[in-house]
């Protein structure tokens, strides 16, 4: 090559070279800390009645409205694995139970706060057909069924159970995963059991068993399915974590408006029998609010089986629920 | 009881084939084989390795069945194996989870003897072929001799009217072979029993047996019966020994080649 | 060389993962072998849940693995002994075997319970679903093993079938059926965890300890049960190795 040639094509190479740079540099820019991002990885359960919001917000494209881009980063069998993930730091929003939520978080496992509600009450106690009562006493001397160790369920049994002076100890509490349940039921292994819809509702359709008494009986408007975000990604991206929210609510209005359309949503998400999921509907308060005090309440409750070693269950509760998302700023 | 002058053992105008497993194709292995044993003889077949004289055992044994021709036993037909015919195998064939003493005493409690009677009577056979003292080894602790020796008791124990052996020197060592050899004389002095010894050593056949009946390769034809009139003890170094020996030797080799 | 080299992995597994731990090296929430230790003194003295202790639960998953064992034994020795004897009893017994062997035992949870109901037995028939294989057919296989001239030779000292199936089968595969013996109870005893998902009525288990653990995000208890279990599961080796050494002095 002459040496007029040579230099002509280095030039180029040089300016090729520089505005390689620049690009690399002004891409590598974008997504730094002080840019939100709209990528949201979200976690649910699998088939869950409470969290058909999650589904409706999906289908009807309310998170496209919001702008944002979701990521179904998981659909757990149960709450607690739905929580390793927030520990391992896969998820960004979950829609996960109260109880696996205040577990984590008060073991300082995992770093979320609850930003919404998802729905409230929806869980009963169901009885077997082949034993006679028509109130809690009827379950002394009983095999009960509860989901897990200081679920929900198993707080509310005890309530009951307390409210009607039986004494827990008269009963045989045992652990079991809520499909097991209704088969338990019906072979006689259990007497009772108590878990959320449409489980209950499954098994009187069968005719397995009759309904005991209803959560909401038990303790109105007790929380059930929370909006959980992750600590850190809730400070770096308020803004989306707002639209998210509001994606929700919208998600919720709508089940409360159009219970048929719901239902039949809620077919198809869980996989259920359409008139089940209608009847177990009824049974469920789809509602975005939080109760900072029953949140309170639950983990004292918490806190006195030993599952949670926080120090002041009201600070707790105050420092996991983060209202302020929700329009109105919540309750 | 053998009728006098009726051989104890006559095999008469035995055949045996086997079909291949694999190719179904049909083997003939003995053709046309006869053997008297009268009792108390103690008759050597000698023939060269692979050409059958096992499968005769076997088939005297009752394990094998013949194609044509029959094994009588006291003039009765044999059918199926039994403690009449005591077998003793080249691989000893002994019970490895089993000590020596409860070897020889499995001919006996497997038909019903009371187990203290059976260890008397096991007691003494392991003390006839001269192993007192090692009861309660394990087969594996034992020598290939030892553990022949036991092999010969257990069968022994049974009280067989006939002693059939499978080439049993053959994996033992010159040394051990030559005790062995001397050791099955003595016993059979001693007890007087029937034997049927089967090898592919014609030095050993003619060492051993009073008579000698010599075998073609496969498939198996008697080629010829030898007397062997030698007085025991006999002394391989003894120029008698070694002419017979020779002239067997030759005989069999010449025939085999022209067959 | 001397016996203590044996401890010389787990020794060193123990010093790195503290240090790791120690250094925070360890993925987040990981405990350190302090916490697993603390851990099992809580499972030992408080139990969980609170007031159910670690050797309830031990015992617990004992009796069901020991019972799912001892009936896959009772079952697949015999069994084995005369599939490998009769050949028309393995054309009979052999598709039967190679369909179920390949299922795995938590496949038949449903149906266990559904039969058994929730309890001992169902956990202990999944059990014996793991153990039975292994036993079946190194059981098989060490009848075939056993060397035709001593069936021979038995024969000729006058024994009858029965006779060979007791006397000469039975010990002449004991080597190979012990080792089944040895995978069949290594592999009894890691269905546990499956086993015990089918509700467990007393609410004890090491298995349903891990569930239970889990459940309320205490790893630190789960590594401790873990821990448990890997111990339990090698002394039951060692204690058929034991069994074996004796049973089979004479190899």
């Amino acid at each position: 090559m002459t040496t007029e040639k040579y230099r002509v094509r280095a030039k180029r190479a040089a300016i090729a070279a520089l505005l390689v740079v620049v690009a690399a540099v002004s891409i590598a820019g974008c997504g730094s800390p002080a840019e939100t991002t709209r990528v949201v990885r979200v976690g649910h359960l699998a088939n869950d009645m409470h969290q058909l919001a999650y589904y409706v917000a999906r289908e009807n494209g309310y998170f496209k409205e919001e702008g944002l881009d979701v990521r179904e980063a998981g659909a757990f069998n149960a709450g607690p694995e739905e929580m390793s993930a927030f520990s391992a730091r896969q998820l960004d929003i979950g829609y996960v139970g109260t109880a696996p939520a205040l577990t984590f978080a008060g073991q300082d496992m995992a770093e979320v706060k609850a930003v919404a509600g998802v729905n409230r009450v929806g869980s009963a106690i169901v009885i077997r057909n082949g034993l006679e009562g028509g109130d809690i006493s009827a379950l002394k001397g009983r095999n009960v069924a509860v989901p897990g160790y200081s679920t929900m369920q198993d707080f509310l049994l005890r309530i009951a159970l307390g409210k009607a002076r039986v004494d827990a100890r008269d009963l045989t509490i045992m652990t079991l995963k809520p499909p097991e349940m209704a088969q338990a039921l019906s072979s006689a292994q259990i007497d009772a059991f108590i878990a959320w819809e449409p489980y209950p509702t499954m098994t009187v359709t069968q005719g397995g068993g009759r309904v005991l008494e209803q959560s909401s009986k038990i303790w109105p408007h007790h929380p059930c399915c929370l909006v959980v975000v992750d600590s850190s990604f809730l400070l770096k991206n308020p803004d989306t974590v707002q639209r998210f929210v509001r994606a929700h609510e919208k998600a919720t209005e709508f089940i409360k408006d159009n219970p048929e359309e719901a239902a039949d949503l809620a077919a198809r998400f869980t996989g259920q029998d359409r008139e089940i999921a209608r009847k177990a509907m009824t049974t469920i308060e789809y509602d975005t609010s939080m109760d900072k005090a029953a949140i309170q309440r639950y983990a004292a409750y918490l806190k006195e089986m030993g599952v949670i070693k926080v120090s002041d269950p009201a600070s707790f509760a105050a420092d996991f629920v983060e209202p302020g998302m929700l329009q109105g700023g919540g309750r | 009881m053998a009728v006098n002058g009726a051989p104890l053992l006559d095999v008469r105008s035995l055949s045996v084939s086997f079909a291949e497993e694999k190719t179904g194709k049909v083997v003939d292995v003995l053709d046309d084989i006869g053997v008297e044993v009268r009792e108390g003889e103690l008759v050597c077949i000698a023939g060269p390795s692979g050409c059958g004289k096992t499968t005769l055992l076997r088939a005297i044994a009752g394990l094998v069945k013949p194609r044509e021709g029959e094994v009588l036993l006291d003039g009765t037909p044999v059918a199926g194996p039994g403690p009449e015919r005591g077998l003793v195998f080249q691989d000893y064939a002994l019970f490895p989870w089993s000590t020596a003493l409860k070897n020889v005493m499995f001919g006996l409690t497997v038909r019903g003897m009371d187990k203290k009677e059976a260890e008397e009577a096991a007691r003494g056979y392991v003390s006839t072929v001269g192993l007192e003292g090692f009861e309660n080894m394990y087969p594996r602790e034992l020598s290939g001799g030892m553990k022949q020796r036991v092999a010969i008791a257990r069968t022994l124990a049974v009280e067989p009217r006939i002693l059939l052996m499978d080439e049993p020197f053959a994996s033992l060592d010159a040394q051990t072979r030559y005790s062995m050899q001397e050791f099955l004389i003595d016993l059979w002095r001693e007890t007087g029993k029937t034997i049927l010894f089967v090898t592919h050593s014609v030095d050993e056949a003619v060492f051993l047996g009073e008579r000698v009946i010599g075998l073609s390769k496969r498939p198996a034809r008697v080629i010829e019966r030898f007397d062997v009139p030698l007085a025991y003890p006999r002394d391989r170094g003894s120029m008698e020994f070694t002419g017979l020996r020779s002239e067997i030797l030759d005989y069999l080799r010449k025939e085999s080649e022209e067959l | 060389m001397s016996r203590w080299w044996k401890l010389a992995s787990p020794v060193a597994v123990i010093v790195l993962w503290q240090v790791l731990s120690s250094t925070g090296a360890l993925p987040e929430h990981t405990p350190s072998p302090t916490k697993v230790v603390a851990g099992l003194w809580e499972l030992t003295t408080k139990g969980l849940p609170p007031g159910y202790r670690l050797p309830g639960h031990l015992f617990a998953s004992l009796e069901r693995v020991l019972l799912g064992f001892a009936i896959a034994a009772l079952v697949a020795l015999p069994l084995g002994l005369l599939v490998g004897y009769s050949k028309r009893m393995e054309v009979i017994v052999d598709p039967l075997v190679e369909a179920l062997r390949p299922v795995p035992p938590l496949a038949w949870l449903p149906l266990a319970v559904l039969w058994f109901g929730i309890g001992l037995f169902s956990s202990s028939f999944l059990i014996f679903l793991g153990c039975f294989f292994p036993i079946l057919l190194s059981t098989i296989s060490g009848v075939k093993s056993v060397e035709g001239t001593l069936v021979d030779a038995a024969r000729t000292l006058g024994a009858k079938s029965r006779s060979i199936v007791w006397r000469v089968m039975l010990p002449g595969a004991m080597p190979s059926a012990v080792t089944g013996l040895r995978i069949g109870m290594g592999i009894g005893w890691m269905t546990l965890v499956a086993a015990e998902m089918t509700g467990v009525k007393s609410g004890y288990g090491l298995g349903y300890l891990v569930l239970t653990t889990r459940d309320l995000a205490r790893y630190d208890l789960l590594l401790a049960d873990i821990v448990v279990i890997g111990l339990v599961g090698f002394l039951l080796d060692r204690v058929i190795k034991v069994a074996e050494r004796r049973l089979l002095k004479w190899r």
